[in-house]
Order: structure tokens, then C-alpha cells, then sequence
């Protein structure tokens, strides 16, 4: 695994892609805080904050291309060469963990720049509930983020196509919650389970601590199961 | 060019993916419309058109395809060989694609109606509001026809589906959105109409008036006009990188 891990950031280095979206993310986060600080005149942190939240649901597919690396061993059909060296949970932990490790870390770096450029530009009065509400929100979104990841890699697996993948992307992401609250078992099970929903439910900011603890259970429970699909997905793919 | 024209429609037939998607959207449509048809009207679906947006939207990806294909797979070169000229096939592929992108909104179109009246099959059809959302969706169709000829030539110049749709619909469309449309109010619906192409599904939202109508048919034509321009020269441009051996 550790040479999987290597080797994927050793990729990176050389991925015009991944060095764009990587100014790109902070870059929108910035232009979005100071967009409706000085245009619409939002001066609270809080409205601020808001609309940053209403970004992620554009941000978040932005990150799939830090996952090119997965999608371009099938296009080239590279995978058989890393198969034959390595286990083939080994090589899916081992790209996951990349993935994530790079979309976490631009995501705090575009969190610390977005809240010091906030900070700077809107009333600087935070009281400490605000604070609570605001971390709180910072740690469901990376769960959202770590999600999305896992899905990405999942439909990677399973599509190997591009068209088909965006499809089903758009299809899991936007179509699924506009029709699970017509599905008569389970549904709220379902929309737990979905980005769409839980970007939702963190766009609302007045969560409390139980709801805040289904959720993020929710998001366990699905990267949980997403991941563990994924394994099985790629132990069974035909490398050929 | 009968020749090439048999084989696309041949391969169209052929794509599986297309067709089993297609399906799976209507059937999980109609499904919902039959499962929610005491708790939502007619006017649900009238008023909140998401369904033919995102049907409109996944219609324009399944049909980059024709495009992407072709030029991820490197088989361009073959049409070459049979003494066509590669800027008119691109340009002959861009037609095929608006044909497919058609026939799937067309069908997307019909689901919804089917949709709508599963709906209203207890309380009776309201056909003014079923007009009005067809004269909405019939209106947008250029936008559509728009989407498909950027959406090409963004792919041309950067050669990757998924960064193209990326690009296209998460960051352009919805930058347009934030920047420009959200928060204005009735007062800027003009700019929101002229961007239409752009950023599927805006008509929807709004109050259908006979400014409205015209607006949005003349600036979507002129979208068309521009889109079909650009894509004519960037198809010229392509070909002659191929034939230097660029790509």
C-alpha cells in the first residue's frame, strides 16, 4: 500500500488538472466572500457563511478531478500492470487514501483562507455559539466531502466509462432527491444517504446536537457502506 | 456522407448505456408521479420543471458521447482514411447529436406529461397550466440545441468528457447563477433571459409573457448562430491538427 501511495502522489505532482482545481477551490471560496460582501452588502459572518455553504454544492463536484488518477488507469488500461504487483484492496485503500488526503487538505486551506478573508471584510463580532455552529458545520462538511470521495470512486469502479459516470453522478446527486420523499419505505434512510439532502440540511445553520449526531452518523454509515463497495467492486473487476 | 451517417445511427442504436439510462429516468419518473399522484398536482410539475431540466441536462452529456468517443478512442483517423474531410465529419457528428439530444428530450418531455397525468387522473387535466409549461419547455429547446454546440466546443479544446461537464455545469452555469442572476430580482430577468443558453431551465422559473417569448427565442438564435460559428472554425482548427500530426 505504502508503494501505491508513493507512487499516486508522485502522479500528482505532474497533474496540470489537479495544480488548477487546487487554486481554483480557494480562489471561488474567496471571490464568493468578497462577491457578497461588496456587492450585496452582507455584512454578518454568519449570511457570509451561509452562502459558503450554498457553494459547496457546486465545489464538491470540482473535487472529482483530484480523482482523474483512478479514472485514467482504466481509460489507459493500466490497471493490469499495478494489479499484477499489488493486492487490489491495497491498491483501492491506497488511492483513497491519496484522494483524501488531498481533497482534505484543500478543503481546510480554502476553509482557513475563506474565514481570515470573512473575517476581515465582515463585522468581526462571533460570539462563541456562533463559533460551535460554525465548527459544527465545517466537520459535517468534510464528512460530506469524504463522501462524495468514496461515491466518486465507487461509480469510477463500477462505470469505467466518463458519460456513464456523469450520468450516474448527476443522476445520484440531483434526480435521487427530488424523488426520495415519494418513496414510501425508507426514505428517510435514503436521503441520509445523499449529498444533495445533507448539503440541505447544513445550509439550514440551526441545527441541534441530536440532529447534528443523526447526521453525521448518516454520513459514517454511508462512506461506511460506499467504501466497502467499492472494495468489493474493484476485487472483483476484471483487470484486463 | 450516407455512408457516415448510417454508421453514427448505427452506433446510436447500439449504445446500451444511453438507452438503459433513458429508461431508468422515465421509469423512476413515472414511478414517482404514480406513488405521489394524491400528494402532488399537476402544478408541481408545471411550475417546478427540475425534471426537464436535469432530463434536458443528461440528455446533452449522453449525447457528447457521439463526440467523445470517437476522439478519446483515437479512431478519428479512420474516417480519414475513407477520404472525408475531419472538420465536415465533426461538423456532420455535431448534426447527429442534436438529432439524438432531440429525440431524448422529446421523450423526456413525453414522460413528463405521461407524469402530469397520472396525477391529475382523479381530479381532471388543467390544460392551461399544461399548456404553459409546454409552451415553456418548446421555447427552451434552442437553449438545448445552444448547450450541445458549447458543451462540443469546450470538449474539442480540452479532449476530457467528465472536466468538460464539470466546467460547463458546475463552475460556468452555476458561477453565472451566483454572480449575476441570484439576488437581483424581476429587474434583471432580462440578463437572466439573454444568459438562458448558458444556464438550462432559467424560462421555468419565471412568469411566461410575450417580452418574455421574445427575448428568450432572440437570444437563444443568436446563441445557435454563435455556437455554430465557433464550433465550424474550432472543428477547422482540430482537423488541422490532425492532419500535422498534433493529436
Amino acid at each position: 500500500m505504502k508503494e501505491v501511495i508513493r507512487s499516486e502522489f508522485y502522479r500528482l505532482r505532474f497533474n496540470k488538472s489537479y495544480r488548477i482545481a487546487a487554486v481554483l477551490i480557494p480562489g471561488l471560496l474567496v471571490a464568493v466572500s468578497l462577491f457578497f460582501r461588496f456587492y450585496y452588502h452582507v455584512d454578518s459572518f454568519g449570511a457570509n457563511f451561509r452562502c459558503l455553504i450554498g457553494m459547496l454544492r457546486y465545489i464538491l463536484p470540482v473535487t472529482i478531478v483530484f480523482q482523474f488518477n483512478l479514472y485514467e488507469e482504466y481509460r489507459y488500461h493500466t490497471i493490469k500492470n499495478i494489479c499484477a504487483i499489488h493486492k487490489k484492496t491495497d491498491i483501492y485503500l491506497g488511492k483513497l487514501v491519496v484522494q483524501l488526503a488531498v481533497n482534505v487538505t484543500i478543503f481546510v486551506v480554502s476553509i482557513a483562507i475563506y474565514f481570515i478573508v470573512s473575517l476581515f471584510v465582515t463585522d468581526r463580532g462571533i460570539g462563541a455559539y456562533d463559533w460551535q455552529i460554525y465548527l459544527g458545520s465545517c466537520i459535517l462538511a468534510l464528512l460530506i466531502l469524504v463522501h462524495n470521495t468514496v461515491l466518486v470512486d465507487l461509480l469510477l469502479i463500477i462505470c469505467r466509462n466518463e458519460i456513464v459516470f456523469i450520468v450516474s453522478y448527476v443522476i445520484l446527486t440531483n434526480v435521487l432527491s427530488l424523488l426520495v420523499d415519494f418513496i414510501p419505505i425508507g426514505s428517510r434512510l435514503i436521503s441520509g444517504m445523499l449529498i444533495s439532502e445533507q448539503l440541505l440540511y447544513l445550509q439550514t445553520l440551526n441545527f441541534n446536537a441530536g440532529e447534528w449526531i443523526q447526521n453525521i452518523c448518516m454520513s459514517l454509515g454511508g462512506i461506511l457502506i460506499y467504501g466497502i463497495a467499492g472494495c468489493f467492486a474493484l476485487k472483483h473487476l476484471d483487470a484486463k | 456522407m450516407k455512408g457516415f451517417m448510417k454508421a453514427e445511427l448505427y452506433k446510436i442504436c447500439r449504445n446500451r448505456i444511453a438507452v438503459i439510462l433513458s429508461l431508468l429516468m422515465g421509469i423512476m419518473i413515472l414511478g414517482v408521479a404514480y406513488m405521489a399522484r394524491d400528494a402532488v398536482s399537476l402544478e408541481f410539475v408545471c411550475h417546478n420543471l427540475d425534471f426537464v431540466t436535469l432530463g434536458a441536462f443528461v440528455a446533452v452529456i449522453l449525447v457528447l458521447s457521439i463526440l467523445s468517443e470517437e476522439i478519446s478512442a483515437g479512431t478519428l483517423k479512420n474516417q480519414q482514411a475513407l477520404d472525408y474531410r475531419i472538420d465536415k465529419v465533426l461538423q456532420w457528428k455535431a448534426v447527429v447529436q442534436l438529432v439524438k439530444a432531440m429525440v431524448l428530450f422529446a421523450y423526456f418531455l413525453l414522460v413528463l406529461i405521461g407524469a402530469g397525468v397520472i396525477m391529475q387522473y382523479g381530479t381532471g387535466i388543467d390544460m392551461e397550466l399544461l399548456k404553459h409549461a409546454v409552451i415553456k419547455i418548446v421555447i427552451s429547446i434552442p437553449a438545448y440545441v445552444a448547450a450541445v454546440f458549447i458543451m462540443d466546443i469546450v470538449f474539442l479544446k480540452i479532449k476530457s468528457a467528465m472536466v468538460t461537464v464539470i466546467l460547463y455545469y458546475y463552475v460556468v452555469i452555476q458561477l453565472i447563477l451566483i454572480f449575476l442572476i441570484a439576488g437581483h430580482g424581476n429587474e434583471n430577468q432580462l440578463a437572466g433571459i439573454f444568459l438562458m443558453p448558458v444556464q438550462l431551465g432559467y424560462l421555468y422559473s419565471h412568469e411566461l409573457t410575450a417580452n418574455t417569448i421574445l427575448c428568450t427565442l432572440i437570444s437563444e438564435l443568436l446563441y445557435v448562430v454563435m455556437g455554430w460559428g465557433i464550433y465550424v472554425l474550432t472543428t477547422k482548427q482540430y482537423a488541422y491538427g490532425l492532419v500535422r500530426g498534433n493529436r
